[in-house]
């Protein structure tokens, strides 16, 4: 707002990461947000995830697996997102908050970023740093953290016009929000098997009687 | 014509398949038990068997009346390889050469002229009540003491191999030890210095110490005490109850250890049987009383098999009940649960798993203790009344000899075992760290990393750190020159774009 910007879609994210307080508020202003950026900054999150997983130097790597499976790490990033944006919606918008659906899934994506940048570098340098050296690789990644955890709240902040504790108290039931979608999903899933096998025991008696 | 060619042919063949089979049987190994180890994962797979059965003597073999019954400790003298079983039993010690001739027994002894506990005793005799453990070494003047565990007696005798009593080690008097608690050692050995060390099952404070002459010396090498819900509880009541409140609460206490043997360097090695310790279930002591193998890197190592089933309601959890070491220093562990012997470099690097539960030879029913004695493992069975011997196979040489030079820092030396092992087991653990090392002493970095991949971080830690520094030595040159002409050219780059831009400036003033 201090000056006019006018910044191409892909550009923005790069913007919030070096003006923290006040790039959400432009964005809103400008309404740069751009849902194609969002959902390739998701795809990347996927991706980093595996990544790590896969070309973490041996030195540093305890996540890696005998055989290689993709569900979990779709799970944990782009499901993950996805059921943080259905939370904070779904609760944003019965307390006052202004964003909308986009517009949450667009805020939330950008301020991944440093933590994937965190994860690139990272990934990068544990394949030439010794154990001695595991400093520098947990200073990177708390920085990365750190700074997409800051810039989440800032985010939540301008998208919703919320005060600061407000925005902190809408991302801590958020993630019990998510907790409880996660249970139903579980249990939706697991009743619904059970009408499955209710139905195929029917089938199956049929075919006996038929027979 | 063609018919009886034909079956000529046939009967030919077959005799030849059969003649296959055979040579085949003959060739692979015909153990009841399959050996195996254990990955980067934890998980196991199949290797070669570094041991097999070389004899097993029951107590008839050793053609002695009554034979052997419900025997508890076996005991390898290795000065003269004689071999010591307690014969619980019948009350008795067993003496035998490690050819199991010259069978002799020791059942009642004399109270010798050496003995000071009790001048009245001397000349009388006395008799073993149920003894569960013996050791034997030998005095300053180079004689030979046995030490008797003698359980149902309460104490452990000390004598001369003629029988004759010196040294009795009773329930000390002290404060220190609980008057309520009993005194029946099960197992017992003795250091360079002549400091008897008593394992007795009813104290979870360590080993009970005696001086040579007999006195109390206290305590030695307690398990540490398991970190439970309860412990936990405690930790935080202490701010909240009194004093007397927290005297109600029960005292966590450490599992006792229940066994345990002695190196020639004094290190005391303990092994804890109970299936719900998790901690210390092998300790190897410095004489302080320090555990060597407490927290190595990350975690403290698991000993025995790494995963425990729990099938219909009983817990196949490994259950360590017999320690014994080698002149090498590799340790040897029986696990009671699964009849099996795990072999570990003294480094605690896993190397051999052989034996098991059963009713052939070489697999036990309720194996109770182990030793070893030039390369040889000499496993009792206390239900089968038996001794197991078993030997090393030829793949167990080559895996004995590399380790050997492994573990004297001969690395180089110790390739061409090391690529012979893989050569007829490319599974062997042991031998890609073992060939990792080497090709690190022989600085070919590049390929020691290819072997400790997915086999030992530190390892592939100490090799990537000199192939690091070779790296860097190899192209500094081509670093320099790289970072040079990258400065050279973002210097020239951002004059050149300075200036365009003041132009663009000017023009756009001169508008």
């Amino acid at each position: 707002m201090v000056y006019d910007i006018n910044l191409p879609a892909w550009k923005w994210p790069f913007y919030i990461i070096r003006h923290p307080i006040e790039g959400y508020e432009d964005l809103r202003w400008k309404k740069g947000y751009n849902m194609k950026v969002a959902l390739v900054i998701v795809l990347l999150f996927f991706l980093t995830a595996v990544a790590e997983s896969q070309m973490t130097g041996f030195i540093f790597n305890r996540l890696q697996t005998k055989y290689f499976f993709v569900v979990p790490y779709v799970s944990s990033t782009i499901v993950l997102f996805f059921t943080w944006v259905v939370a904070n919606w779904s609760l944003c918008t019965l307390f006052n908050g202004e964003g909308t659906m986009r517009n949450i899934c667009c805020v939330s994506a950008y301020a991944l970023v440093p933590y994937l940048f965190s994860v690139v570098i990272n990934t990068v340098a544990s394949n030439v740093l010794l154990q001695t050296e595991e400093g520098f690789l947990s200073f990177i990644s708390v920085v990365g953290i750190g700074w997409s955890f800051a810039l989440m709240v800032s985010g939540m902040k301008a998208v919703h016009q919320y005060s600061v504790p407000k925005t902190l108290i809408a991302m801590f039931f958020t993630l019990a929000a998510m907790v409880v979608i996660v249970f139903l999903a579980v249990l939706l899933v697991v009743l619904f098997q059970q009408v499955f096998v209710f139905f195929y025991t029917i089938y199956t008696e049929i075919l006996y009687r038929v027979s | 014509m063609i018919k009886k060619r034909v079956k000529i042919l046939i009967s030919a063949f077959t005799a030849a398949v059969i003649a296959a089979g055979t040579v085949a049987a003959l060739v692979s190994a015909d153990e009841p038990y399959v050996a195996y180890d254990y990955d980067w994962w934890a998980e196991t797979y199949p290797v070669q068997n570094g041991y097999i059965v070389d004899r097993v003597v029951t107590g008839a073999d050793l053609k002695i009346a009554d034979g052997l019954k419900n025997p508890s400790d076996l005991f390898v003298y290795d000065k003269t390889g004689e071999i010591y079983i307690a014969d619980t039993g019948n009350s008795r010690l067993v003496i035998c050469d490690s050819d199991f001739q010259n069978v002799r027994e020791m059942k009642t002894f004399r109270y010798g002229e050496d003995f000071r506990l009790d001048e009245q005793k001397i000349g009388n005799y006395t008799s073993l009540n149920k003894p569960q453990g013996v050791f034997v070494t030998e005095d300053r003047n180079g004689e030979t003491l046995i030490y008797i565990a003698d359980h149902d007696n309460e104490r452990v005798l000390a004598c001369y191999a003629d029988g004759d009593v010196w040294m009795e080690y009773t329930r000390p008097a002290s404060n220190l030890y609980d008057q309520n608690v009993t005194f029946n050692p099960k197992k017992v050995i003795v250091d360079n210095a002549g400091n008897v060390y008593i394992c007795i099952k009813s104290i979870t404070r360590g080993a009970v110490v005696f001086s040579e002459n007999g006195s109390f010396n206290g305590y030695y090498g307690a398990n540490r005490v398991e970190k439970t819900f309860n412990t936990m509880l405690n930790y935080f009541l202490k701010f909240i109850l009194t004093r007397e409140q927290m005297e109600q609460r029960t005292r966590p206490v450490p599992v006792e250890f229940s066994n345990f043997a002695i190196d020639d360097d004094n290190f005391i090695y303990t092994v804890t049987e109970a299936k719900s310790a998790d901690l210390d279930v092998l300790k190897k002591l410095d004489p302080a009383g320090r555990n060597v193998f407490a927290k190595q890197g990350y975690d403290d190592m698991i000993w025995g098999d790494f995963n425990s089933p729990y099938v219909h309601g009983k817990s196949y959890k490994s259950s360590i009940v017999g320690v014994a070491v080698d002149k090498k220093g590799d340790i040897f562990l029986l696990d009671a649960t699964s009849g099996k012997i795990f072999q570990y470099s003294y480094e605690g690097e896993l190397m051999f798993i052989f034996g098991g539960i059963g009713e052939q030879k070489g697999l036990f029913k309720t194996p109770n203790a182990i030793e070893t004695y030039n390369d040889k493992v000499y496993i009792l069975d206390g239900v089968k009344n038996s001794i197991t011997v078993y030997k090393l196979t030829e793949f167990g040489m080559l895996v004995n000899e590399a380790m050997g030079l492994f573990n004297r820092g001969l690395y180089a030396e110790s390739r061409e075992p090391w690529e012979e092992i893989l050569r007829r087991d490319a599974n062997y653990y042991m031998a890609y760290i073992g060939m990792g090392n080497a090709l690190l002493s022989l600085g070919e970095f590049k390929e020691s990393l290819d072997y400790f991949h997915m086999h030992s971080r530190g390892g592939y830690n100490r090799a990537f750190k000199d192939f690091r520094i070779d790296f860097i030595r190899k192209n500094f040159n081509n670093f320099l020159a790289a970072i040079l002409i990258v400065v050279v050219v973002l210097t020239v780059l951002s004059k050149f774009l300075k200036r365009r831009k003041r132009k663009k400036a000017k023009l756009a003033a001169a508008r």
